[in-house]
């Protein structure tokens, strides 16, 4: 017994001390929202600010050209709500289809999604936004959010491999009591693969929120951009930036995707022991 | 049968169905224009003239920081992708274990993700790396004085990079967790009946139960780890002296700074054949080494 | 197999083609303004109070900045569409680096805005591919005003003999030093000193102070030391002369090898060509090489105490000409797919003219061109500001004309150089190894990109 508690100090104090090590930068940043812009630029060591400045998220807040962001916050959370929705819903479909369907040239499909993963988007930048153009969707918020609809290979090969550590046994047996291939879809594998859905959850609401580059390109009016555009907008290398007030957003801009990280998080740690099945 | 097995194929196009739409409509043609570019001089402004296959017989006999890049990209994956996979790997170990205390640590590790590639990083890397920066004072508080610009140094400054990817291991390890979690219980009992202590089940339950996650995380790393961006555009630059200059920044100054965005495709789809080759030969392995329910 | 794979390639270049003619005019004009509509009844409905005094003509503009100028360049907007109910202008404002990535794709697009910020180093390309429209038969029938604008500047936006983009403020190289520093060391640096003179003071205050010099090698420079010797480097390249290229190299070696310099590693830890990492912000140097329109940013950069002070770039000791300029710091231009060109140029000579709005904008981006506005701004500015505005006075004096806009191949004759002089600085090459490598190299990238 004795033994047992000396084991789970030691496991505390090995995982805490690493802990504090990973999170000394994250800290740093959030402490360097309440700096000058001079104190954040030529202080690294301290960690805490010589004076605690409100000021920062003041002026950060304010915005540009009277677009506060107030309007940026929501206008991201649009974007990445939604987007999230269609990505993972269309993602473990998608999955579910690889991972558990026969049909001709899976194969050849299968390719082509990883293929989709590893074209750097820099140059299919130019053909889409023609594309977009054309489909008189550019200035609005469809180019963001459409092709999220259409699955995103990460959480579709995330979701097969997942659905592929299931037995095909439980399918089996479903389909003997008399089950059609939406039910066991529905009602086994959806369940199962839970953790890999409150993955891709998390990612894609990240990546979302994280996302300029399709912002930049697709949409013109500064009154629809998310924040990850909007802080872009606080540097500029020939006249100096507000680094204390792009720091103070920058965190605020944190909360959201922490948030979610915090509520969805729970929900992996009940894996498939919880749920009751046995092979 | 052929009614059955034809309502079986067609069920199957239903399900990637929204992945066949997506592709066809906003992927593929993109992506063939941008093949179709890599076969012109394209300076964006004005219309693109076809030139055969001049900018790859440029980009393999004239272009020596087409090689510098590549090579600069491929020690970059060498290192980061395993030592990253590590870290996540042994870090969801440790928390796999179910505590008070589990999902708070969960959190921390995952927050260096979080704040991902923003410029605030950049300033971060910048000032702890720097000669008189925080890295540099830790030492000092060890005794070993050093006022050692790492990213002024070509040998130091990839290094830089290599850490951050390391330390911004959240995404792999919270993918290692759920696959973690997805191993039925009941294995590690039926071992523990039978006497087997905890390297044995490491490795003849967690490894292979988990190996479906091992090479989603693999492969997924080796794609992320050639296409990496932010880290050089943001924070080195590519300097000193290009040893941080990654392929894909690269393409991206060819086609946009230097307006020569056919070369960029071109050296675009290298990289597309070069990272589809690695990641086929891994999925011919696959067999050896990946363990699947289904199979 | 074959066969089914040009016939893959036409297809995809149709596309293209197809969209490239949207640019030229007529598919794409015809979506514009539906797009256009679209996002005005959009705008309406959010914004009603707006509709009422909204007429007929909608205007895009766009620039990079920063956030004061994003605030100050709103306001002068509003203050336009107050006086002209019949315009309204929809503002699309981006950091730098993305604005280009932007304007290269919606140039691609065809659905550039109809006034765009334009930079000294893009005007060139953006010129010569027709994507922007030919200002003269404004200046000539006095839409744009130029009265109290000067030929040069004029003249600075002009390609082949017309002029696709009005300065919104001039702008001219400046070498700034940190007066205590300086003071500590006893020197009075000459306003316009020659390289040699530089050298010797740069040696005087590391002697003197331990403070390190910086020296900029890069294009800005080479560039200088060719109009010094009195050529124009990108001609000079072409036409094989490279006695000044040699010169620059030269110097540029006895820079990297002089004890006061700047360590090459710590000078690439910090990054002078960026205001927030220049050397002279934490007097890793004293000196910093820039132009004028940055000086208050840098001003705030070292911390908004230390007093600054300001001369000319150094000059070769056996300059044949002179090379100061005043160049324009950024433009205005008007896109050839702007379907308002008449409102666009009405619009920019307002912006460059009136005092209204550069009493709000007050020189934000540099000296304004039109000299009577200029002098009203003066009479405003800070104490700290007026030492740039004084600079630029003395520049003017003896400036020369500014080289034409920078070619196609600029940046990646410039990529080259930098790498160059980064070998030169951490030892790698000599100066004359460097430039023996760099002639033929710039000269092939230039050929190519003609």
């Amino acid at each position: 017994m004795k033994k047992k508690r000396i084991r789970t100090l030691v496991y505390h104090i090995v995982v805490f001390s690493f802990a504090a090590v990973m999170v000394y930068p994250v800290l740093w940043m959030i402490m360097g929202s309440f700096k000058t812009s001079n104190e954040i630029l030529n202080s690294a060591q301290s960690l805490l600010p010589e004076k605690f400045l409100l000021q920062n998220y003041i002026t950060g807040w304010q915005g540009f050209a009277g677009y506060s962001f107030g309007a940026f916050f929501k206008n991201s959370i649009f974007i990445s709500t939604v987007a999230t929705l269609g990505a993972v819903l269309s993602s473990s479909v998608v999955g579910f289809g690889f991972a558990r369907c026969r049909f001709p040239m899976k194969n050849f499909w299968f390719g082509c999604m990883l293929l989709s993963m590893m074209l750097p988007f820099q140059v299919i930048m130019i053909p889409q936004y023609i594309l977009f153009n054309r489909l008189g969707w550019v200035g609005t918020y469809l180019p963001l959010i459409i092709p999220q609809f259409c699955a995103q290979g990460f959480f579709v090969f995330l979701n097969v491999q997942f659905i592929k550590g299931i037995p095909v046994e439980l399918d089996e047996a479903a389909r003997i009591d008399g089950a059609g291939i939406f039910q066991i879809f529905g009602l086994i594998i959806l369940p199962l693969i839970k953790s890999s859905i409150v993955t891709s959850a998390i990612f894609s609401f990240m990546w979302r929120w994280d996302d300029f580059l399709a912002a930049l390109l697709y949409l013109n009016q500064p009154k629809k951009y998310p924040v990850s555009l909007a802080l872009k907008l606080f540097s500029d290398p020939t006249s100096g930036s507000d680094w204390g007030a792009m720091f103070a957003m920058a965190t605020l801009s944190l909360l959201p995707i922490f948030i979610i990280f915090m509520t969805m998080q729970r929900y992996l740690v009940e894996g498939i022991a919880s749920t009751g099945i046995k092979g | 049968m052929t009614i059955k097995k034809k309502r079986e194929q067609l069920v199957g196009y239903l399900f990637i169905s929204p992945f066949i739409i997506g592709f066809v409509c906003f992927i593929s043609i993109p992506m063939l224009l941008s093949l179709g570019f890599s076969f012109t001089k394209y300076d964006i402004l004005s219309p693109p003239k076809f030139i055969g296959l001049e900018n790859y017989i440029t980009m393999f006999t004239q272009d020596p920081l087409f090689w510098k890049t590549f090579g600069v990209t491929m020690f970059y994956v060498l290192f980061s992708v395993p030592l990253r996979l590590l870290m996540a790997l042994a870090v969801a170990l440790l928390l796999v274990r179910p505590g008070k205390l589990s999902a708070f640590y969960r959190t921390v590790f995952y927050l260096p993700s979080i704040i991902g590639s923003s410029v605030a990083i950049a300033i971060l890397w910048k000032r702890m790396f720097a000669s008189n920066g925080m890295i540099n004072a830790l030492l000092g508080e060890l005794g070993i004085q050093s006022s050692v610009a790492w990213l002024g140094r070509s040998g130091t400054a990839i290094w830089t990079l290599i850490l951050l990817a390391v330390w911004q291991f959240g995404s792999s390890m919270l993918i290692f967790l759920a696959g973690l979690k997805q191993i039925p219980r009941y294995l590690y009992e039926a071992a523990t009946v039978d006497g087997a202590n905890w390297i044995a089940k490491f490795f003849k339950i967690t490894l292979p139960m988990l190996s479906p996650t091992i090479f989603f995380n693999l492969i997924n790393q080796l794609i992320n780890g050639f296409m990496a961006f932010t880290q050089s555009f943001i924070i080195t630059e590519g300097k000193p002296q290009n040893t941080t200059l990654f392929y894909v920044v690269y393409m991206y100054q060819n086609s946009f700074k230097y307006n020569k965005l056919g070369y960029g495709c071109a050296l675009a789809w290298f990289m597309v054949l070069v990272v589809g080759g690695l990641t086929a030969l891994l999925f011919l392995t696959q067999k050896r080494w990946v363990y699947y329910e289904t199979e | 197999m074959k066969r089914k794979w040009i016939g893959l390639l036409m297809a995809a270049m149709a596309v293209v083609s197809l969209a490239g003619c949207g640019r030229e005019g007529q598919p794409a004009q015809g979506a514009a303004p539906e797009a256009e509509k679209k996002q005005e009844e959009s705008q309406a409905a959010a914004q009603p109070e707006i509709e009422a005094s909204a007429g007929e003509v909608t205007l895009r503009v766009g620039w990079w900045g920063s956030q004061s100028r994003h605030d100050l360049t709103q306001q002068v907007l509003d203050l336009y569409m107050e006086k002209n109910p019949g315009v309204k202008i929809e503002a699309e404002f981006t950091d730098w680096s993305g604005y280009w990535d932007k304007l290269a794709t919606q140039a691609a697009g065809g659905e550039l805005p109809d006034v765009i910020q334009m930079d000294y180093s893009y005007l060139k390309q953006y010129a010569s591919s027709e994507q922007l429209a030919d200002l003269n038969e404004y200046l000539e029938s006095g839409v744009i005003d130029r009265s109290q604008i000067s030929d040069s500047i004029i003249e600075s936006g002009t390609v082949d003999g017309s002029c696709y983009a009005i300065s919104l403020g001039s702008t001219a190289p400046m070498v700034l030093y940190d007066k205590a520093t300086v003071e500590e060391a006893g020197i009075t640096i000459p306003v316009h000193p020659t390289l040699q003179e530089f050298y010797d003071i740069c040696q005087e205050v590391y002697d003197k102070t331990g403070v390190p010099a910086y020296y900029e090698s890069g294009m800005t420079v080479i560039q200088y030391n060719s109009r010094a010797m009195g050529g124009e480097f990108f001609a000079d390249a072409l036409a094989g002369k490279q006695d000044a290229i040699k010169k620059h190299f030269e110097w540029v070696e006895k820079f990297a090898k002089a004890p006061f310099c700047i360590p090459a590693d710590i000078l690439s830890e910090k990054n002078p060509q960026v205001v927030d990492s220049m050397p002279i912000n934490d007097l890793s140097t004293w000196n910093v090489f820039s132009f004028s329109n940055a000086f208050m940013s840098i001003y705030n950069a070292c911390g908004g105490e230390r007093e600054l002070g300001a001369f000319m770039y150094p000059t070769l000791p056996e300059a044949s000409a002179e090379p100061m300029y005043l160049k324009p710091a950024m433009f205005f231009s008007i896109t050839e797919n702007s379907a308002h060109k008449d409102e666009a140029a009405k619009f920019i000579d307002w912006f460059v003219n009136s005092e209204e709005a550069n009493q709000i904008l007050m020189g934000e981006r540099g000296v304004p061109v039109n000299s009577q506005v200029a002098e009203m701004v003066k009479g405003l500015v800070s104490d700290t500001e007026k030492i740039a505005y004084d600079y630029v006075a003395e520049v003017n004096a003896v400036a020369t004309a500014v080289d034409p806009p920078n070619p196609a191949g600029y940046s990646e004759v410039e990529a080259a150089l930098t790498t160059l002089v980064e070998d030169i600085r951490y030892g790698n090459k000599t100066g004359a190894q460097a430039a023996e490598e760099f002639f033929p190299n710039a000269r092939s990238i230039l050929q190519a990109a003609e």
